[in-house]
């Protein structure tokens, strides 16, 4: 009966119909690709603050009291050299994440004396070799010489670190940083330095699931450091992620699902005759009813199929070019949300909108 | 009069169809105001410097200089900004500045206590956009909480300066003294609250008894152009090329600036960043506001052909009594005008309550022209497409059949 039911329907207002499906699929195209921009807005940025980028990673232990117990967990620059590369890789080629800018604060005993060394890191590799000497803002003459002993350097010295002989090829005065040197290659620090603290920025702003995932790697890498500070403000942005998308997405869907429940109304009281015949047939109104729902439901499949092989195989490659980073939202669990939320709310609405029009007596006039 | 009539009594009698249409419709409106109005908020910060950032320059700050003046020999450490305009003389090219300074209040009298004099360059202040409470930004504008008025004219060194505006409370004022690496426009103003609790607390931090904010006037450089030995010069400065330099003369104007100790930002990478920041809000939501509205769309549609489909026999009586079909088709169009008319009051009362319990400034956003402009063309594209297919659809079902299949 629903079969030919349909099939007499179809035949009967086949533009109608064509209509209903193609409005379906579009409303559905939209949701989808909705999906996408509401995810895009929350993980793709296209200026942050370094602060929003930023990781900082503490082996000293801030609290201690103790200079023991402050650099207790600290590692050796041979062990953060050594991991330095994979960390690299896995933020770069796993991630897809640019680093901006990457330094390790080390300290060194050298001629009884402890320096501050920063360790820049692999990309240098034209600078393999040489170093920038950091002196503080007032150990400079008036010819800009360096006038304490104990910082007695000067352009094209060598200096043994850790057994390398690295050259000064430049001096900086030093504002804030501490006294010490700058290895521009990390392969030339000394394997025995202690790191109590390395940083590296992004160019681009991470994913709450991406700082997480490089703060696993950290703790696998380096033997669980003391602190790792992520870049701001990511939880928040996840948590309204969450809620955005969810609201937004349910909103656009039960407006589509509205709007096709309104054209099947449409179908339906301009061919309230059929419906007539069905009932002086026999046909009670909840085998009536029953009978639409199958059909919406038909529809709904029909045109969640279709938006899906669409959408999936040939607008999605098009949103993606304009609006980059949509990708990952487009999961089954994604679909199948959309799915199932589309078609209960189809015949939720439709539900509503069919009841009086089924249940109204069969001599009464339209 | 009667097309109005008829219109109502057709969004009587579907009541519950046209509700759920205006609940779309205002959906759609309210939620590209909201986005609009970001729009606007933003884009009112980047609006005064957008034609000087995109000119080839940089903002730079002077840090401190030797003096010829010494004590104990030690020479006196004076402002860069101080020091410019002599090295600006020697630069080559079409060079040119501006910047924002603040003037010392004992150099103004009013009748009541002086409020902060802040002088705005005049390529920057004619371009200003802050919304004003009262009048308008010919001459000076004042800040809210001050007893000066528009009107009131307050003396200035031995300058007269009328206040033309008066800013609303929760304000920008137009400011140049932060610099760092990552800023764009938002840096050259500071946030503006008569009752700031914040600032209250770091006046209450820095021991100062005064809890509450001086006004501040913003005056245009050319009102004082008699007082440029009052003026004195911000260490901040936009330094920009009216004509792109050639590399020599831009290699020697650096090498004159580079010989004031400064730190500098391209003009260029300040502006691309002030530009993603003053778009940014409206390049995220306007897709999902436009799927949101095509979706709309196709239940204004439904409604409009099921409300047709419904009133045949209603049209069919006014048929017989006299009515041409243009005279139906009118009386549909008075029905959707109802319901765009019952959105737009919508939208209005959501964005007057939005504006009168201040949630504007936590949702940041700012209403102006553009606002009604987007809404009533969106209400007209409705209108004009939901007229199109009604049309249609009411050449579809003639009356005459309908009334011939009722055997009349």
């Amino acid at each position: 009966m629903t079969y030919t039911y349909i099939k007499r329907a179809v035949e009967r207002r086949p533009c109608l119909y064509v209509l209903l499906i193609i409005m379906e699929i579009l409303s559905l195209i939209f949701v989808f690709f909705v999906a996408g921009i509401i995810y895009r807005s929350y993980t793709v940025f296209e200026s942050a603050k370094s602060d929003e980028r930023r990781f900082d990673v503490y082996f000293e232990n801030q609290q201690a009291e103790d200079p023991k117990d402050i650099l207790a967990n600290a590692i050796d620059s041979k062990t953060y050299v050594d991991n330095l590369p994979k960390l690299i890789d896995f933020i770069t080629n796993e991630l897809g994440y640019h680093i901006e800018l990457l330094s390790a604060n080390a300290f060194y005993d050298m001629d009884g004396e402890t320096y501050s060394i920063a360790i820049s890191d692999f990309s240098n590799i034209n600078e393999k070799g040489k170093i920038r000497y950091n002196y503080p803002n007032g150990y400079n003459d008036e010819h800009n010489n360096i006038n304490n002993s104990r910082f007695n350097y000067k352009i094209g010295d060598s200096v043994n670190i850790g057994g390398k002989e690295l050259v000064i090829d430049e001096i900086y005065k030093a504002e804030v940083s501490p006294t010490g040197f700058f290895i521009k290659y990390a392969g030339d620090a000394p394997d025995d330095a202690i790191i109590d603290k390395f940083l590296f920025q992004l160019k681009e702003k991470p994913t709450y699931n991406a700082a997480e995932a490089i703060k696993k790697k950290i703790n696998e890498l380096f033997k669980m450091p003391e602190s790792i500070s992520l870049p701001e403000g990511l939880e928040l942005l996840d948590e309204q992620l969450n809620r955005s998308q969810m609201v937004v997405s349910v909103i656009m869907i039960l407006f589509a699902a509205f709007n096709c429940s309104l054209f099947y109304h449409y179908i339906y009281i301009t061919n309230s005759e059929t419906l007539r015949i069905f009932r002086i047939c026999g046909a009670t109104s909840g085998k009536c009813r029953r009978l639409y729902f199958t059909e919406i439901l038909l529809h709904g499949v029909i045109s969640l199929a279709s938006a899906y092989l669409l959408y999936e195989h040939l607008l999605k490659k098009a949103a993606i070019k304009f609006f980059p980073g949509i990708e990952p939202i487009y999961t089954p669990k994604t679909y199948g949300f959309i799915a199932v939320t589309y078609i209960l709310l189809s015949l939720l609405v439709m539900f509503f909108c069919m009841s009086r029009f089924v249940d109204r007596p069969i001599a009464q006039k339209d | 009069m009667k097309y109005i009539k008829y219109g109502s009594m057709a969004f009587s009698r579907y009541l519950g169809m046209c509700i759920l249409i205006i609940i779309q419709l205002a959906t759609v409106t309210i939620a590209l105001n909201i986005s609009i109005g970001s729009f606007n908020s933003r884009n009112m910060l980047y609006a005064p410097y957008k034609d000087i950032l995109s000119k080839e320059g940089y903002f730079i700050i002077f840090d401190m200089v030797e003096g010829e003046e010494t004590i104990d020999g030690e020479p006196v450490m004076i402002h860069g900004g101080d020091v410019f305009k002599e090295r600006f003389e020697k630069l080559k090219g079409d060079v040119d500045y501006a910047e924002i300074c603040t003037l010392n209040d004992t150099l103004v009298s009013c009748k009541t206590d002086p409020p902060k004099i802040t002088v705005v360059d005049d390529r920057i202040y004619d371009k200003l956009c802050m919304p004003l409470s009262k009048g308008n930004y010919s001459s000076a504008v004042i800040t809210l909480n001050s007893s000066l008025a528009p009107g009131d004219v307050i003396k200035i060194g031995s300058t007269e300066v009328k206040i033309s505006g008066m800013l609303t409370d929760n304000t920008y004022i137009p400011t140049m003294n932060e610099y760092d690496i990552d800023m764009d426009c938002r840096s050259f103003y500071e946030k503006f609250k008569s009752d700031d609790v914040q600032f209250d607390q770091q006046m209450a931090a820095m021991g100062e008894a005064k809890t509450e904010r001086t006004p501040v006037l913003l005056v245009p450089l050319s009102a004082l152009k008699n007082e440029s030995n009052i003026i004195y010069g911000n260490d901040f400065k936009l330094l920009f090329y009216n004509t792109p330099p050639t590399e020599e003369i831009r290699e020697y104007n650096d090498r004159i600036l580079n010989e004031m100790p400064n730190s500098s930002i391209t003009l260029e990478e300040l502006n691309r960043r002030s530009g993603i920041y003053a778009r940014e809000n409206i390049v995220k939501t306007l897709p999902i506001i436009i799927c949101l509205g095509t979706i709309a769309m196709f239940g204004i549609l439904c409604c409009t052909c099921i409300m047709i489909a419904r009133s045949t026999k209603a049209n069919a009586v006014y048929y017989i009594s006299g009515a041409t079909l243009g005279d139906c088709i009118t009386i549909n169009a008075f029905t959707i005008l109802i319901i765009e008319a019952i959105c737009a009051a919508l939208t209005t009362a959501v964005l007057a309550t939005v504006r009168l319990t201040g949630m504007d400034t936590k949702l940041g956003m700012v209403v102006f022209k553009n606002n009604w402009l987007v809404t009533v063309g969106v209400f007209g594209a409705m209108f004009v497409i939901s007229a199109i297919v009604s049309a249609v659809t009411f050449k579809s079902r003639d009356p005459k059949q309908l009334l011939a299949q009722q055997g009349l």
